[in-house]
């Protein structure tokens, strides 16, 4: 799989309603050493409940400006979560289903 | 999202036709080009006789010219005319453009064999014009 | 001694590299129609391009990138891809007129057909970009373009009415015989020709080509901010020039022979000379910032190895893609294509294209990520905003202003 399979699908709760399209992937370098970075790890997906267009960078909170631009884009982007990888149940054609039981975390970093 | 398309197609379809143009319009804007063409084409000539322009200059800015000319000639010629008004219309205009591009013509082959042309430009100018002022059209 | 020297060549490159075969022919079309009454227009794309080039070179410089890089980074590849796209067509147009009007600028120097020169000057460009040291030829070109100054000069010979030029270029009027579709359509058109993205493409890759660090960015700010003003200073000495000679005259420019004549009436033979070896100058050098350009913009979103700081056996691809480009342009003139008519078409298309580049760059330019502490500050980006309404504006109306005047006619 890689990343453009993910990006802009449809994402699902269990029950099959929908909760928005994949945003943005977010990776962690926590990996095993890799030449001299540490491997990166897919840690979960951005969920945006509106659309499955990019986020430019405005999901964090020291990217404020120019200041219409980042209204627009948290506007757009309103009810963006972030979904742990963990919490994905599966990736079928129909778009990435999350588990039972998962948590809506807040997408905004610093 | 679809009817907003739609006017879209609409506004862009009647903005075309608008810029669609009758005989009148149509000869009057040959006839514009031919004069322009044949305005610089004198303006070129006179500049090369004071000797202030150079021969590739003036040999260049004379085949520009007569492109152009002949642009505007085949131009009005496609011009589909259906009452006799028009028909006389774009047939005076077609005799003005089809003698600036004789002149410019002969003007070129004068400047290509390295002599003056003895081009009767007041002449020509003067055609287009009328056959201008007979379109009705505001050049 | 040597840091003066290196200001002046750099002031210098930047007023030669800002003028291309489309801001020669389309200032010269405006100037015989509209005489300096469109000015403003100049003006403001002067503005704009001084703004966001500093910014794309701040950006080269604080994050050794350059502008496709980190488009394609911030945009994702759906976005990115018909980006790149867009303005890779759109470079290819520019570089097809650039290419046409070296053949152009060199019948006027010989009377042989433009035809003929037309795989002389695409050879000629893949020649230089392939040998030539990138300062070399960037300071070369942009010299030689210089001698594009004869038009400020033959602006004074021709004596004009100083006061009639100042009040058409301050009040503005819609000419008589032109209509307001007409006269807008013209002003995007300008504003195309004077913000073109290749500009961009290429100040930020220059940037990384001539390694910049941050030290570099006060001068690069200062070739910049005096460089282009005065190369839109000429453009509209260019109009007035038309405006002068050709305008009064009811001839309307739609060759480039035509923007020689009012140079010859005003100075003579020595005086079309020097323009003619400014016309091939900046259509050369105009040539080959658009040919590096093609490379550029495609090798950086598919990050491919490239720049002319490696061998050309080092960025195989970027150097291809040039030579592909080259090609296609002469293909599209071999068809016997008016070079002078693509010019106006793409300094229209380009102005669609802006916001295409110009949104990315004033973001980027605002992200702590890739800027650090050299992020945009508040007064740029209150203009960068302003700018960003114009050109999506300019944008929007350029294709329905084209069809509504049947291309300006």
């Amino acid at each position: 799989m890689i990343l453009s399979d993910l990006l802009g699908v449809p994402v699902t709760d269990p029950a099959g309603a929908p909760l928005g399209r994949v945003a943005d992937a977010r990776f962690v370098l926590d990996g095993p050493l890799d030449g001299q970075l540490a491997a990166a790890r897919l840690f979960g997906l951005l969920v945006s409940p509106h659309t499955g267009s990019s986020f430019l960078g405005y999901e964090r909170r020291t990217m404020r400006a120019p200041y219409p631009i980042a209204v627009v884009l948290r506007w757009r982007h309103r009810g963006i979560f972030l979904l742990r990888w963990e919490d994905v149940e599966r990736v079928d054609r129909d778009g990435v289903h999350a588990r039972p039981g998962w948590t809506r975390y807040d997408a905004t970093i610093d | 999202m679809r009817t907003w398309a739609a006017a879209v197609v609409a506004l862009l379809l009647a903005a075309a036709l608008a810029g669609c143009s009758g005989v009148r319009q149509g000869s009057a804007s040959s006839l514009d080009q031919a004069g322009s063409a044949v305005r610089t084409a004198r303006l070129a000539v006179e500049l090369d006789a004071r000797g202030r322009s150079t021969h590739p200059v003036t040999a260049t800015a004379l085949d520009d010219a007569l492109t152009k000319a002949s642009q505007a000639q085949s131009g009005i010629a496609a011009l589909g005319a259906s009452t006799r008004v028009n028909r006389r219309i774009r047939d005076e205009a077609a005799r003005a453009i089809d003698d600036a591009v004789r002149l410019l013509a002969d003007a070129r082959d004068a400047v290509d064999a390295g002599r003056a042309p003895a081009a009767d430009w007041d002449r020509v100018e003067a055609e287009l014009a009328r056959a201008t002022v007979a379109t009705g059209e505001a050049p | 001694m040597k840091g003066l020297f290196a200001v002046a060549l750099g002031v210098l490159t930047a007023i030669g590299g800002f003028l291309d075969i489309g801001d020669l022919v389309t200032s010269s079309v405006v100037g015989s129609r509209f005489g300096l009454s469109l000015a403003w227009v100049v003006v403001v794309g002067v503005v704009g391009i001084c703004l966001f080039a500093q910014m794309s070179g701040r950006v080269a410089a604080a994050s050794g990138r350059a502008t496709f890089e980190i488009i394609r980074e911030r945009l994702g590849p759906r976005a990115g891809a018909a980006n790149l796209i867009a303005s890779f067509l759109i470079n290819l147009m520019t570089l097809t007129a650039e290419v046409g009007g070296i053949a152009l600028s060199l019948q006027l120097a010989s009377s042989v057909a433009p035809g003929a020169w037309i795989p002389v000057a695409a050879f000629g460009v893949w020649l230089v970009i392939w040998r030539v040291k990138y300062d070399l030829m960037e300071n070369v070109t942009g010299m030689l373009g210089l001698a594009l100054v004869v038009f400020a000069v033959a602006v004074f010979l021709l004596h004009p009415d100083w006061s009639s030029l100042a009040t058409q270029a301050l009040t503005s009027p819609v000419p008589a015989g032109e209509s307001a579709g007409t006269y807008w359509y013209y002003a995007v058109a300008l504003f195309g020709s004077a913000m073109t993205p290749y500009e961009v493409f290429f100040f930020s890759s220059g940037a990384v080509e001539e390694k910049w660090t941050l030290k570099d960015l006060a001068q690069s700010r200062l070739n910049v901010l005096v460089g282009f003003p005065l190369g839109g200073l000429l453009t509209l000495a260019l109009a007035a020039c038309a405006a002068l000679v050709l305008m009064p005259q009811n001839v309307e420019v739609t060759s480039l022979s035509q923007v020689l004549l009012p140079i010859a009436q005003a100075g003579g033979k020595l005086a079309v000379a020097f323009a003619i070896v400014g016309f091939v100058a900046a259509t050369f050098g105009a040539a080959l910032e658009t040919g590096l350009s093609t490379g550029y913009t495609l090798a950086q979103f598919f990050g491919w190895s490239w720049g002319k700081f490696r061998r050309p056996t080092r960025a195989a691809r970027f150097h291809l893609t040039i030579m592909i480009g080259l090609v296609i342009a002469m293909g599209v003139l071999a068809t016997g294509v008016d070079p002078v008519q693509v010019t106006e078409y793409s300094v229209v298309f380009s102005a669609i294209a802006l916001p295409l580049t110009y949104l990315p760059i004033l973001i980027v330019a605002n992200d702590p990520e890739y800027m650090g502490e050299h992020v945009n500050g508040r007064i740029t980006n209150v203009v960068g905003m302003v700018y960003l309404v114009i050109i999506l504006v300019a944008a929007i109306a350029a294709i329905p202003l084209m069809i509504a005047t049947g291309a300006g006619a």
